[in-house]
């Protein structure tokens, strides 16, 4: 099976804390990986290391069987990103942050007019072309963000809560971008909260905690792996230390 | 009510005490570069101490004097002091960074009502500096003129003091809350820093306007003379508002107390109402902040006719866009236009003070005026940069984050960076050189050519030692402010200004080498041959400089 992203022991340590632990993952090239875990279990530090924003402490990576150390620009050049923080400049208009990374990737200027029309339109940006995004609202600058992880075509998109601020219309309208993006052979790493969404969106999944890998594969073999066939909710929960007891607050 | 401002006083300490504390540093050249950045607040506070207590000294020397009839200068160093401290509870807002609109719409929250509110931030501002020091002053001449034993006169001046103190407290939460509105809007407030950019250096001549003149019909008058020739126009009228100054009126009060009791009453009832008037028009200004505590608008861009998509000559297509992204950064923040609009107004001010001193430049470097000013207005064009090119990298914030996850290697990002910072200074140094060239074309046409090469020189070796620096010592800024906020670190600004001087030295010694012997004519030539060692030293400088800055990315893109 070839692997979009493919990781050997990869770890990084911030002092005394391991926040990612010898992960081994391993996502199929064409699939929809979603990549769960609770606050802090390390899935941004995970792609921070996977999108060379961070340098492992150790271990190995391979995205799209190029190693980082030998041809980092290539993988960039290859991969679209919507990172946590979203990575806009604040002083650039919408417009403008699209021909920034157009002219970065050195795509014609003619390509870039016709794929910058259609990400605005699709993000239902084209009103707010010239507005700086520092007067954007999040979920305006998420937009720009997934526009600006698409206009270079990439082969792998890793995204970040990608719908997180997003309302229901593009919400919809970028899980079926999305849906064509895998039906065209590429590949996403998504991280998300919303399990529903993983859970509809995704053909594998993978699942950390405490910065090590507890389950990964196929929705199907994690499922088979975990006790009963109940929702995504109900595995994840049992995969990453189970029910939590309640707190009484009485005094509320 | 107590308890509402012990809440406040709480919150404020533990803020500032976790801003020394809570670093969050990655490595050891962040904890180093962190350590300095903290250096300066703490030996502010470290010298707030002998400060504090020099100028209770000096209250008391006021006040004491003021009661033996001693050291009537004593009073006239407490009025220069409290019109300093006036003023700078003016300017603070503007210049220092806004209080976070969060924390007020936080506070908005909270079961606390707005009068409480609005005394809470009253009371905070005496947590800003100036107003801290103005306590001893403000205290030590009430005690000085008890000491001298004039009981009446030291009450009155505690009651002018504590009118005093109220006038400074109510006008900074004034003056903050009345910035706030004006940037509510943020079209608005960007045509506010503008004018507040170009208003704030002319205001440096504004002495000259009020001095009286030094030169009638083209000749030098003597002292005498002047002393004799009526007060100037300005002059008249700084006279006729200056007995309304809150400094002025604390003045006399105190004066009048030791000398005739009941005609302090005026100055003293003076002072009482501007203090309350300030109050009320604080309080005022802050309820409408309150209202809508949010900025609102949307600025939009001009596409410079498609500018922003081409390519410099020379540059790859990636380089390019940084180098253009730099400069739309400084285009579009007020920090920005302030690099770009002081070194402007340098010829303008020069020029205005040379016309009050019959045509004579307070300084001289050569022998022609115009070349003067040209020469320094370059020179400043490229010192107006150091806030943005010694910290290059982390003025992007999430934008650098972005250039990190885009195709773009570090020769690019260096060389669109310097790129960048050339053409933010290239407009203001183009400026200040023709307009002294056409308005006083004196000099030699050898030493006009010489000057743009010594500028590209010192450009080119200053270039690799800001990247370096930045890369060292980033420092997370806000552009929207013109102060301290949006300044480089300070390790960073010196020594971006040092390395800055060393670059500028050569080409300073070999023109003052060849007007010394008189051959100027082979400057230009010495200076072109100068350029281009200059720009081999500056490739094989950022060589080491590209292997630190890859080396610090991951930092630099947490800066934001």
């Amino acid at each position: 099976m070839e692997f979009a992203v493919e990781t050997h022991g990869l770890a990084r340590t911030f002092g005394a804390m391991r926040a990612v632990d010898g992960i081994d993952l391993k996502v199929p090239a064409g699939s929809f990986y979603g990549f769960l875990g609770p606050n802090g279990a390390g899935k941004s530090t995970t792609i921070k290391c996977l999108t060379g924003l961070l340098r492992p402490s150790s271990g190995s990576i391979r995205i799209l069987g190029i190693d980082p150390n030998v041809d980092a620009v290539e993988i960039k050049r290859r991969v679209g990103v919507v990172p946590e923080d979203l990575a806009l400049f604040e002083r650039l208009t919408a417009g403008e942050t699209l021909s920034f990374i157009a002219q970065v990737h050195g795509i014609p200027h003619e390509t870039f007019k016709s794929r910058s029309t259609d990400l605005l339109s699709l993000m239902e940006l084209t009103g707010a072309a010239t507005t700086l995004v520092a007067d954007f609202s999040h979920g305006m600058k998420k937009k720009l963000s997934l526009a600006a992880a698409l206009l270079a075509a990439p082969r792998l998109l890793f995204l970040d809560e990608p719908f997180e601020g997003i309302d229901a219309v593009a919400s919809r309208q970028i899980k079926d971008l999305l849906h064509s993006f895998i039906g065209r052979g590429g590949t996403v790493f998504l991280t998300s909260h919303i399990l529903e969404i993983v859970e509809r969106l995704s053909t594998h999944i993978g699942v950390i905690a405490n910065g090590k890998i507890v389950a990964q594969g196929s929705i199907e073999e994690v499922r088979s792996g975990v006790h009963g066939h109940g929702t995504l909710e109900e595995m994840f929960i049992e995969l990453v230390g189970g029910e939590r007891t309640a707190v009484d607050l009485n005094w509320l | 009510m107590l308890r509402i401002f012990r809440a406040f006083a709480w919150m404020r300490y533990r803020v500032f005490v976790n801003s020394l504390e809570r670093t969050g540093a990655r490595d050891t050249a962040e904890r180093f570069s962190i350590a300095i950045d903290k250096l300066g607040p703490v030996m502010a506070l470290v010298l707030l101490v002998p400060s504090a207590l020099i100028l209770f000294v000096v209250g008391i020397a006021a006040g004491f004097g003021l009661a033996t009839g001693a050291w009537p200068v004593m009073m006239n160093v407490v009025r220069g002091i409290l019109l300093v401290a006036l003023g700078i509870t003016i300017v603070s807002p503007l210049v220092l960074p806004m209080r976070d609109s969060s924390t007020i719409v936080r506070t908005l929250l909270l079961p606390i009502p707005r009068q409480a509110l609005y005394v809470a931030q009253a009371i905070g501002a005496v947590g800003d500096p100036w107003i801290a020091l103005s306590i001893p002053l403000l205290l030590g001449v009430p005690i000085g003129l008890a000491v001298g034993l004039h009981f009446v006169a030291a009450a009155i001046a505690a009651l002018a003091s504590i009118g005093f103190f109220l006038v400074i407290v109510s006008l900074t939460t004034l003056a903050a809350s009345l910035l706030q509105l004006v940037l509510r809007d943020r079209r608005r407030g960007e045509l506010a820093m503008l004018l507040l950019i170009v208003v704030l250096p002319l205001m440096g001549i504004l002495p000259q306007f009020l001095a009286r003149p030094t030169h009638v019909d083209g000749r030098r008058l003597t002292a005498a003379e002047r002393r004799a020739l009526p007060p100037t126009r300005g002059a008249e009228i700084a006279m006729r508002i200056a007995p309304f100054v809150p400094s002025e009126l604390y003045r006399r009060a105190t004066i009048q107390g030791r000398e005739d009791p009941i005609a302090a009453a005026g100055p003293l009832g003076a002072l009482a109402a501007v203090a309350a008037g300030i109050i009320v028009a604080g309080f005022v200004t802050f309820r409408r902040v309150l209202d809508m505590p949010v900025s609102m608008g949307a600025r939009r861009a001009g596409s410079f006719g498609g500018l922003w998509d081409r390519t410099i000559p020379g540059l790859s297509s990636a380089a390019s866009a940084v180098a253009f992204a730099q400069l739309r950064l400084a285009l579009r923040s007020p920090r920005g236009r302030a690099t770009m609009f002081t070194p402007v107004l340098m010829p303008l001010v020069l020029g205005g003070l040379a016309y009050r001193r019959h045509g004579e430049l307070p300084f001289t470097l050569v022998n022609d005026r115009g070349l003067a000013l040209a020469a320094f207005g370059c020179f400043a064009s490229i010192l107006a940069l150091l806030p943005l090119a010694m910290n290059q990298f982390a003025i992007d914030r999430a934008g650098f984050t972005r250039q990190m996850l885009c195709p773009l290697t570090i020769r690019d990002l260096l060389k669109g960076k310097a790129v960048g910072n050339a053409l933010i200074a290239v407009g203001p140094a183009l400026f200040c050189f023709v307009v002294p060239a056409l308005v006083f074309p004196g000099a030699s046409p050898a030493l006009w050519m010489s000057l743009p090469l010594a500028l590209i020189a010192t450009y080119l070796l200053f270039a690799p030692a800001a990247a370096a620096l930045s890369a060292v010592f980033p420092k997370t800024v806000d552009l929207n402010s013109i102060g301290n906020s949006s300044n480089a670190h300070q390790a960073a600004g010196l020594l971006g200004m040092l390395s800055l001087l060393v670059a500028a030295a050569p080409p300073a010694l070999l023109t003052l080498a060849s007007t010394a012997l008189h051959r100027t004519s082979v400057l230009p030539l010495m200076l072109l041959v100068w350029c281009a060692v200059a720009f081999g030293a500056s490739h094989a400088l950022f060589i080491p400089v590209r292997r630190l800055v890859e080396s610090r990315c991951e930092t630099l893109a947490q800066y934001y």
